[in-house]
């Protein structure tokens, strides 16, 4: 018998109503893990080519991994994916929150939703029975309205949610899935493919716990990450426990060496950056700091405002991401502001980062003549407005006016409005960038090229963190980094080490595992052991990662995306208008050469970037390969 | 040769008596990891510096009158300022 899985995928077809349970071998198991390793397996094993996001054959896979479900801190995330609304390409994303656990107590490891239902439903998963309720009364409600409905009408204390608000049903493009009421599952546009096959929530709720192989030794770990996390030096997990995110140290130190992008990434320090950090939150409207289940590091913060603009305590603190993109990113050092929309953004369930680069987009074509009051029901959107940022979320969420065109995302945007707009459009394959400038963080603007689901800031090394040796680097060397370099190096040394992180972070996608935690590989291929009872080691985990990797790139190449998109703006190849950049942004020589040789060292071919069946034969997926371009996709 | 130092976040609680900005008196030549390691930062905790807004690293040289910013690699939202 299979140990730390329930050997179970939920399949819920919303067309025919049909629910279906596969029960895969464990050979798949240990070859896919979970989380991120089988949402590339099934995005790319069964959503037909060249279909539309929205089309019912999409498919939106809620993945669990062997972590999921286990008292431990980190371990309470799950992994989500589907074919991208904003890239058309594959897309995955994680969150945490207290979904995950109930979703692995109910007794499955991953849920497949298929299809499209005629009227707005949501799901029931429970250890007990699996059903397809009516939500006709939940479509329109926010994302804490349909929790609360939900779970009185369940009437089950222990049932947690998975839901979109209304910027999914109205299928924004950068809508996202919340795990309860402030864990997003926010990037890639799922709230969107949710809200298209009119599912507007999954409830999960159990008790069910797999059987574990050693049941001590996941209790040894637990005790010693929980007694130990805050010295533990291959994170920062003491500063994310007393502020979350966004501290002021890191912020203005950021604001000092370019790494602050505010006005829409085209002036990378900011005058009010001090009045955006998680210290001022907190100070200013903080009642205390939250935890996901069952973890110490408890980095998030809770805050209550009642004026100018109410913001109730429910609905969870902007993190670092959401300060920025709300905030320097559209020029707005309004802290409630920047606090109420990340407030909005959780209640209709819309990404905070897609959001406010979509927003900071609107405010330089604004500024710049592209749109004009006429555009925009007379709302000067301009940057520094935080009136404006703030009216626009709603436009955007319920597609009004101006927000109709942004909610399309920055891509899709920039070619409706033409007139050089494209110019100002952040993003990498349609998904907007995260606030972490890549010309301060070159090799982390490799990785936003090179992953299959664009620009990401949880799938490389943050290059400024790793300039010297430290236990954090030392870590990575065990994955195959090189040696410390430069934040604005792009050498071949830079790309082996970040591909070890990316290979690291994809490998913490599939177990799931929070970045935050620091366990170290060793723990992570110990903890597999220990749930499973397989002789899982660290050379397995670098394998699993580089099966995700090239399984997103066959389905992106499939769909048409090839290497030419492996590219950032062009914006990042200059300078900024001001700041510590304004001497200039990434050689752009030495980043194409980056970019071949990472597909190199993927074992990719180096011009074209598609995998080399050597490779996939040595991944397990020759399976795959038939499915290989017959000939070099042009770029 | 004087140059200022300014410690942030978790690394100001390793300079003498938590002070946010000192001035060093360097000999000349002296190096950015000369400095931080002057200011009292023990050898082995990683660090990121700047100048001018430039990120340095240990072996560029210090020039009469820089101001060093030191601070940690990687954070989340410590205490300290």
């Amino acid at each position: 018998m299979m140990r730390g899985f329930a050997g179970k995928v939920l399949r819920v077809d919303l067309t025919s109503r049909t629910i279906h349970v596969d029960q895969p071998d464990e050979e798949f198991y240990r070859t896919y893990l979970g989380g991120a390793g089988f949402v590339s397996y099934y995005l790319f094993k069964e959503v037909p080519r060249g279909i539309d996001a929205f089309d019912p054959q999409n498919k939106l896979i809620f993945a669990l991994g062997p972590m999921t479900g286990l008292a431990m801190p980190g371990a309470t995330r799950n992994c989500v994916g589907a074919k991208s609304p904003l890239s058309g390409g594959y897309s995955k994303s994680e969150g945490g929150g207290f979904f995950p656990m109930a979703l692995k107590k109910a007794g499955y490891d991953a849920v497949i939703v298929e299809g499209k239902a005629d009227r707005p439903v949501y799901l029931l998963v429970s250890d007990q029975k699996v059903e397809i309720l009516d939500a006709s009364h939940l479509w329109g409600k926010t994302v804490l309205e349909t929790q609360d409905v939900i779970a009185a009408e369940l009437g089950e204390k222990s049932i947690r949610t998975a839901a979109i608000g209304p910027a999914g049903e109205n299928l924004v493009r950068f809508a996202c899935i919340m795990n309860d009421l402030k864990d997003a599952v926010g990037r890639g546009g799922l709230g969107a493919v949710m809200g298209s096959k009119n599912l507007k929530a999954i409830a999960a709720s159990g008790a069910w716990n797999p059987e574990l192989a050693d049941p001590a030794k996941i209790r040894q770990l637990t005790t010693i990450m929980n007694k130990g996390y805050a010295d533990n030096p291959l994170g920062f997990a003491k500063s994310l426990h007393e502020r979350g995110t966004g501290g002021a140290a890191m912020m203005l130190a950021g604001n000092e060496i370019g790494n602050m992008p505010s006005h829409n990434f085209g002036v990378n320090s900011f005058e009010g950056t001090a009045k955006v950090t998680a210290n001022a939150v907190l100070e200013s409207y903080g009642v205390g700091m939250e935890a996901c289940a069952a973890c110490g590091v408890r980095c998030k913060k809770v805050v209550e405002i009642s004026e100018p603009w109410s913001v109730n305590r429910r609905n969870g603190g902007p993190e670092y991401e959401s300060l920025v993109a709300l905030g320097p990113l559209c020029g707005v050092d309004n802290l409630a502001s920047i606090t109420k929309a990340n407030e909005l953004a959780n209640l209709y369930g819309l990404d905070s980062i897609s959001l406010g680069v979509s927003i900071g987009f609107g405010m330089e074509c604004f500024e710049n003549g592209i749109l004009t009051t006429r555009d925009t029901d007379g709302i000067e959107l301009k940057f520094g407005n935080a009136e404006a940022m703030l009216q626009t979320v709603e436009m955007i969420t319920h597609r009004r006016g101006v927000g109709d065109l942004l909610a399309e995302g920055t891509k899709r945007a920039a070619e409706k409005l033409g007139r050089g707009a494209d110019a100002f459009a952040m993003h990498v394959k349609g998904l907007e960038i995260p606030m972490h400038e890549p010309r301060v963080k070159q090799g982390l603007g490799l990785i936003y090229a090179v992953e299959a689901q664009g620009a990401d800031h949880c799938a490389g090394m943050h290059d400024t963190g790793y300039t010297m040796n430290s236990p954090g680097f030392e870590h990575l060397r065990g994955m195959g980094a090189t040696r410390p370099l430069p934040a604005n190096d792009l050498s071949d040394e830079k790309v082996a080490s970040q591909k070890a992180s990316h290979l690291w972070n994809l490998f913490l996608d599939s177990v799931v595992c929070c970045q935050f935690v620091p366990w170290s590989v060793d723990e992570l291929a110990e903890i597999v052991r220990a749930v499973t009872g397989w002789s899982y080691t660290t050379y397995e985990a670098v394998r699993l990662g580089e099966r995700v990797a090239t399984l997103g790139r066959l389905f992106n190449l499939r769909e048409g995306i090839t290497s030419a998109q492996d590219n950032l703006p062009k914006r990042m190849f200059g300078p900024t208008r001001a700041g510590a950049l304004k001497s200039g942004g990434i050689d752009p020589e030495k980043f194409d050469h980056a970019v071949r040789t990472f597909y190199a060292m993927m074992g990719w071919d180096e011009d074209t970037g598609v995998p080399t069946r050597g490779k996939m034969l040595e991944l397990g997926i020759g399976w795959a390969v038939e499915d290989l371009p017959a000939a070099p996709p042009t770029p | 040769m004087r140059i200022t130092i300014k410690m942030m976040g978790q690394l100001r609680s390793l300079q003498s008596e938590g002070q946010s900005t000192v001035v060093l008196d360097l000999s000349p030549g002296s190096t950015v990891a000369d400095a931080i390691r002057t200011a009292g930062v023990p050898d082995g905790e990683p660090w990121n510096a700047s100048v001018a807004g430039q990120l340095v690293y240990a072996e560029h040289p210090l020039e009469e009158g820089d101001s060093l910013l030191v601070f940690a690699p990687i954070a989340g939202g410590c205490k300290s300022l």
